[in-house]
């Protein structure tokens, strides 16, 4: 069911060795240096060959080493505290390609994608083309029929991860030529099978971050491919994505929360380091409370991310409008957090060269957290023609929690089940049901957060008169930023529910479950939600002494900032 | 479901997808892909809800995707409502 086994993420950390040393296996110097010359930082490949790290992505039962959502993203997290480009070009596009395949292959589809992934090489998820972005139903590239068992691609697809130097290609195709929602089919290109003139590669595409992620794209000229490679039934290709993409949704946000780990490591560091006004940066009160309001958000968005990984394996046909949700709010409170950030190193963010050099690459790859894998905006879409069934069935009634193994990092989760991916909650929602009883059990606990809580629940109850009644055009492409405004809203109250929840359900964590961080994380979150808290002693400013002790002593011990409190490897270790 | 109650659902049905689609009811035709009239593919899946609501059973949210037109609708709920039930 789980396992005990030493934990990968440790043991990837020590190979990759401490990169704050110049020496380091891994060192940040490294990963700099390849980004000046706009390629993947080869040592950093190697090393992640040596780990095999693409058997993080494969499901056990074919032969990799993938059995837990929340193990994997610890796991990436190492990599993306390091270098984002290598997260992704090395990783998390063969994820997102494997994802589909594992949801909806055959058996020895998923055997043969394995094998590839378990032999070092990379499958790319080619899905987008340039003219429809996140609109999936307008794709144009053809398979059509070509003889009784083959079909020939002709088209294109445009600005894809690894698409040069991938063994096998995960494409979303027309296999029917009219509109709807069993027209596309998702299959497997194998490119040593493809003659070289019927699939043609683009230019690689120069972009502002990821420099070294070499991003392409390929023209299919009548490419023929056989039928059987299509994945699941023909004219599902839509409903695959959806089942699948609430995995990675949810799963690459939440290993893009350790780019935020290292940003507030060099912001820290830099203000614990330099000297202004007779006394250091990090003395100012003002520089204090941003440290903390971006470690704060990492716990936020750690926290959601988390809980609804952690969902996927319990409720697994419950969490598609949470997936987007998670999406949508970790990656804005991750950037939103770098941006302040920033700020607080004034030109030292901006120069390329020198010891806080990271922080202008780490805030430049984590740009795509925006857009890439499904716009911020795209994910509001997909949220909002569900809210009303939800708002009409579980928010009104209630629900029903998910287990309370969703919000105990460590206890035993059911195994991830592909199978029961589904598109829609059907007007269920653990993730919200789990407010009220969370509420109850601050009402003895902490005034502020009593405060803090009750007013979530009534944001709660005014989101489901409002989505209950919810527009017909408001639920499609047409919605106004009012009707979107309503799904962030959600997004807000479900990340300040992760919360509360992780905190209750980590009563004997030192510092999970005092009140301090998640008082100040539903200030946060309510303050940028503009949701009305009633009146009582300044809650968040009450806790920053107690939260900027807890960072200066991780970042003096050597420890993330995220829930997991990981020590990191230093000096020779 | 008997025919009586089949017509009722078909008629509910088309009042459901003009709202939907703001449109006349008589506009739509139960012999046309939804997906013609521009119903987008998040949207048909809301569709199932209400259906489930009103018949008081469970469908696979894709209902609308593999029963794309009003009548084939129908003839599938048809199907899967007990002929017993006594309203629809």
């Amino acid at each position: 069911m789980t396992t005990a086994k030493p934990s990968r993420a440790k043991e990837l950390d020590q190979l990759l060795g401490d990169p704050w040393r110049p020496g380091a296996p891994l060192s940040h110097q490294a990963v700099l240096r390849a980004d000046e010359r706009a390629e993947m930082c080869a040592e950093g490949e190697r090393l992640l060959d040596d780990f095999g790290l693409n058997a993080e992505f494969v499901p056990a039962r074919y032969g990799g080493r993938l059995v837990r959502l929340d193990d994997l993203i610890d796991v990436m997290r190492a990599v993306f505290r390091r270098d984002p480009a290598l997260g992704l070009g090395y990783g998390v596009s063969s994820f997102i390609a494997g994802v589909n395949v594992w949801a909806a292959g055959r058996t020895e589809q998923c055997q043969a994608i394995a094998g590839l992934l378990l032999a070092g090489n990379r499958v790319a998820s080619a899905y987008h083309e340039l003219a429809h972005g996140n609109d999936f139903a307008r794709v144009e590239l053809a398979a059509t029929p070509s003889g009784p068992a083959g079909l020939r691609l002709t088209g294109r697809k445009e600005v894809i991860t690894n698409a040069a130097r991938a063994a096998a290609l995960v494409v979303l195709a027309r296999t029917d030529p009219a509109p709807g929602s069993r027209s596309l089919s998702q299959l497997i290109v194998d490119r040593a099978a493809a003659p070289p003139a019927t699939l043609v590669e683009l230019p690689r595409y120069a972009s502002t971050g990821m420099r070294g992620v070499p991003l392409g794209g390929l023209e299919f000229h009548g490419c023929p491919v056989p039928r059987s490679a299509v994945l699941g039934a023909p004219g599902h290709g839509v409903e695959v994505a959806l089942r699948s993409f609430q995995v990675t949704r949810t799963a690459l946000p939440a290993m893009l929360a350790g780019v935020l780990d290292t940003g507030i490591r060099v912001a820290a560091g830099f203000a614990a380091a330099r000297t202004l006004y007779g006394r250091t940066v990090g003395d100012l009160p003002a520089v204090r409370a941003t440290l903390v309001d971006a470690f704060v958000d990492l716990l936020i968005a750690d926290s959601m991310a988390l809980v609804t990984a952690r969902a996927i394996h319990a409720v697994p046909d419950r969490t598609s409008v949470a997936a987007s949700a998670t999406k949508f709010l970790v990656s804005r409170r991750l950037m939103d957090a770098m941006d302040r950030l920033s700020r607080l190193l004034g030109a030292q963010f901006y120069v390329r060269t020198g010891e806080h050099a990271l922080f202008q690459k780490l805030l430049r790859d984590l740009a795509p957290a925006g857009f890439a894998h499904a716009a911020r905006v795209a994910c509001l879409m997909t949220m909002l023609p569900q809210l009303p069934l939800m708002a009409r069935r579980d928010w009104r009634s209630g629900g029903q929690p998910p287990p309370a193994a969703v919000y105990q990092r460590g206890t035993p989760l059911p195994p991830l089940s592909f199978a029961d991916l589904a598109v829609t909650t059907g007007g269920r929602d653990p993730l919200a049901a789990a407010l009220a009883p969370a509420v109850d059990i601050t009402a003895g606990a902490d005034p502020d957060l009593h405060r803090l809580a009750v007013a979530f629940r009534a944001e709660l109850a005014a989101l489901t008169t409002d989505c209950a009644q919810l527009h017909p055009r408001d639920l499609g492409p047409e919605a106004s930023p009012e009707a979107l405004g309503l799904a962030a809203r959600y997004a807000t109250v479900l990340a300040a529910t992760a919360c509360l929840n992780v905190w209750c359900h980590e009563p004997d964590d030192r510092f999970l479950g005092d009140p301090a961080w998640v008082v100040a994380a539903l200030h946060r979150l309510a303050r940028s939600g503009r949701i009305a808290v009633a009146a009582g002693p300044r809650p968040l400013a009450a806790r920053r002494a107690a939260l900027y002790a807890e960072l200066a002593s991780r970042l003096a011990g050597h420890r993330t900032f995220d829930l997991a409190d990981r020590p990191l490897p230093r000096g020779d270790s | 479901m008997t025919t009586f109650q089949a017509r009722a659902l078909r008629t509910w049905l088309i009042d459901r997808i003009a709202y939907y689609l703001e449109c006349e009811s008589a506009l739509i035709n139960p012999t046309r892909s939804l997906a013609d009239y521009g119903l987008d593919s998040v949207l048909a899946l809301t569709l199932c809800g209400d259906l489930e609501d009103r018949l008081g059973i469970r469908l696979e949210p894709t209902v609308v995707w593999d029963h794309p037109t009003v009548d084939e609708l129908v003839a599938h709920c048809a199907g899967v409502v007990p002929a017993d039930r006594g309203t629809v």
